[in-house]
């Protein structure tokens, strides 16, 4: 009797390390959905795929790859266009892809780790950051590699374009200035957290926060720190810009507005849960996602709210928000973690179409 | 509260917070801090593991003797029952417990191992979950994420590329486990115990070679500590057949000599259906010295006692 309890207590056990371990170590999802937008067309990078969507209707145009990935697993980070209507799009799985409209493949280049999120394409140059701990120019042509550029740990956001010369923040706690002709440092700054988007620039400034709860202002010049400002808990998401203010949100839900000259704050705002996506801003109103499905447009000069947005499934288990939203015209596209994308109006906040890549199939 | 804050408020935040805290006073060696903090934990959870793993030994080693209850009381269940109580009183056994020190450990295993991974982050997804465990007011705690996860030739957040680790891993878990079985159980039980000390390593080793390179370091360090362990317990309280054939008398083996004469005297008042079944269960033990770490010595004691007896 005493053996057969002790099977009883031990198989549960059993059962239970090894799901534990299964689950813990198994293939989940590697990061959130993203979205890229040109004239036309708006990308969804949804797990596996990269669907090509009417602006305007939400209609489906094309998708890549058109065939199921063979190997499996593919989770793909936002994408983007160039002026001659190539499409970039990077993966988790250290793969970066040049296709044509639509959906042909035009070349692949393998880095040495994930590619988290969108690419930069400048002329005939496509900028990217990697896990691998690089930054790489490749020619948008054939994919041949321009430079390469070294940091010291992951490198988790667009690099910024202007002027001739590349803004890259990396999870290495450094933003680093380039020469986006041949890679060479113009200088760097070393905050003292690290950052996971992609800094702002305006103002002859740049603006990010770190994961030392800090945001912080540069002088895009020299790299010169303007000033600081402490937040309540990690930033992550870049900050927006809009009419003198610079707006940032951090993960405990608080959304601060910040004189872009000084840093002071003149006001804040606190979510319903924490704000991980980056925020946007036009038209006097700021747009906020946070975490648990709250959308909020806020007046970018008082933060008042004047109206709010939600995904379809909302409460306990529904759709959450992680991925910075894309303002264009008169509609704001969000895409919830589930891969459901979202067409609001920007006058109302009425939807105007929603997007389910599993209707679809 | 529910269950969930319980768990995360108290095992598995402490837990990550504590390997961050290490990971940032060993110079960001993210291997180096897997490595001290299974150990630590391992030795605070010592005090539940020694009793556990005794109870476990003592258990196998009354196995030959439980059989021999088992086919001399045959069906009478009763009978059996209370020569196995009284078996397990006399030796000092409490066949329950091992149970309970493993129940109580294996919060403390999920949570050392959730917080390893937790930690050890390396996707948006993942890191996200490390924010919603860290301690903001613990200083700089924060500036430490990303951990450096460059080891050697390893990156921590993804499998051996040469394959070493899960062999590692399946090897330090096969003789963790061929240490802690005896030879010489019930062979309904032992031949499950030696498919367990062959399908489990296996299926680790299998399980690691998808699993990040810092989660089969936790694997193998934490078997080695086990058998550092068993070693230890081996050599100082004679458990074992380590103690056995380093030949070592301890005040355990004294007892567990002690142990071998009260069986022995339940089951000559037991058993007073014949004689030649008594002699032939006491060759049994004298035979499975593995169990009681007799030596030749002691043997040849007991036999001329069994003549005498006679």
């Amino acid at each position: 009797m005493i053996k057969s309890l002790k099977k009883i207590m031990l198989a549960p056990l059993a059962v239970a390390i090894i799901s534990v371990l299964v689950g813990c170590g198994g293939q989940l999802a590697d990061s959130w959905p993203g979205l890229g937008i040109d004239r036309e067309t708006i990308y969804a990078s949804l797990g596996p795929k990269v669907y090509a969507l009417n602006k305007e209707t939400g209609t489906q145009e094309w998708v890549f790859p058109a065939e199921e990935t063979k190997n499996g697993h593919m989770f793909y980070a936002p994408a983007v266009e160039d002026s001659a209507g190539r499409v970039f799009v990077g993966t988790f799985q250290d793969k970066f892809y040049a296709f044509a409209k639509p959906g042909k493949l035009l070349w692949t280049f393998a880095t040495g780790g994930a590619i988290v999120d969108r690419a930069t394409a400048v002329g005939n140059t496509v900028y990217v950051g990697a896990n691998d701990r690089k930054v790489y120019a490749l020619s948008s042509e054939d994919g041949s590699t321009k430079w390469v550029f070294d940091t010291q740990n992951w490198n988790w956001g667009s690099p910024v374009y202007a002027d001739g010369l590349l803004y890259v923040a990396s999870m290495d706690h450094h933003v680093y200035c380039l020469d986006a002709e041949d890679g060479s440092k113009k200088w760097d700054y070393r905050a003292d957290g690290a950052i996971a988007d992609a800094p702002l620039l305006a103002e002859g400034r740049l603006f990010f926060g770190d994961y030392n709860r800090k945001v912080h202002a540069l002088d895009a010049a020299n790299g010169k720190e303007l000033w600081s400002f402490s937040t309540d808990h990690w930033v992550w998401g870049a900050p927006a810009y809009y009419d003198g203010l610079v707006y940032v949100g951090d993960l405990s839900g608080k959304v601060y507005a910040l004189q872009a000259s000084t840093g002071q704050k003149k006001w804040d705002f606190k979510a319903e849960s924490g704000v991980r996506a980056g925020l946007v801003a036009g038209d006097g109103i700021v747009y906020v996602v946070a975490q648990k499905g709250q959308g909020y447009a806020l007046d970018a000069g008082s933060g008042a709210v004047k109206w709010r947005f939600a995904p379809d499934h909302v409460g306990e288990g529904g759709e959450g928000f992680l991925s910075t939203p894309i303002l264009s015209g008169n509609l704001l596209y969000v895409v919830s973690d589930r891969g459901i994308v979202y067409a609001f109006s920007t006058d109302d906040g009425a939807k105007k179409w929603t997007f389910s890549p599993v209707s679809k199939e | 509260m529910g269950i969930t804050e319980i768990w995360t408020t108290f095992f598995l935040q402490p837990m990550v917070n504590s390997l961050l805290w290490l990971y940032s006073v060993l110079g960001h060696n993210f291997a180096l801090s897997i490595t001290v903090f299974t150990i630590i934990v391992r030795l605070i959870t010592l005090p539940l593991t020694i009793p556990q793993m005794t109870s476990s030994k003592k258990m196998q080693e009354l196995q030959p003797k439980l059989k021999e209850l088992k086919k001399k009381f045959g069906d009478d269940k009763e009978a059996l029952s209370r020569a196995q109580m009284e078996l397990y009183k006399q030796s000092g056994v409490n066949p329950m417990g091992g149970c309970l020190p493993t129940l109580v450990q294996f919060p403390i295993w999920i949570g050392l191992y959730q917080s390893i991974y937790q930690v050890m982050a390396v996707n948006p997804i993942q890191v996200l979950h490390l924010s919603e465990n860290i301690y903001l007011n613990f200083p700089n705690l924060s500036q430490l994420i990303p951990l450096n996860d460059r080891f050697l030739w390893l990156n921590l957040g993804r499998p051996d590329p040469y394959y070493i680790l899960p062999v590692l891993v399946a090897a330090s878990m096969f003789f963790q486990q061929k240490l802690m079985t005896t030879p010489g159980g019930d062979p309904s039980t032992e031949s499950m115990t030696r498919s367990m000390n062959y399908t489990m390593p296996l299926m680790f080793g299998f399980f690691s070679l998808s699993f990040s390179s810092g989660l089969s370091i936790y694997f193998i360090v934490s078997s080695l500590v086990g058998i550092a362990i068993q070693l230890g317990l081996n050599k100082y309280m004679g458990l074992g057949p380590a103690a056995q054939s380093a030949g070592i008398s301890s005040k355990k083996d004294k007892e567990q000599k002690g142990l071998v004469a009260v069986t022995e005297s339940i089951s000559s008042t037991e058993m007073k259906a014949g004689q030649g079944e008594l002699v032939a269960q006491d060759v049994s033990l004298a035979e499975s010295p593995a169990t009681f770490g007799d030596s030749a010595t002691e043997k040849g004691k007991r036999r001329r006692a069994r003549k005498k007896r006679r």
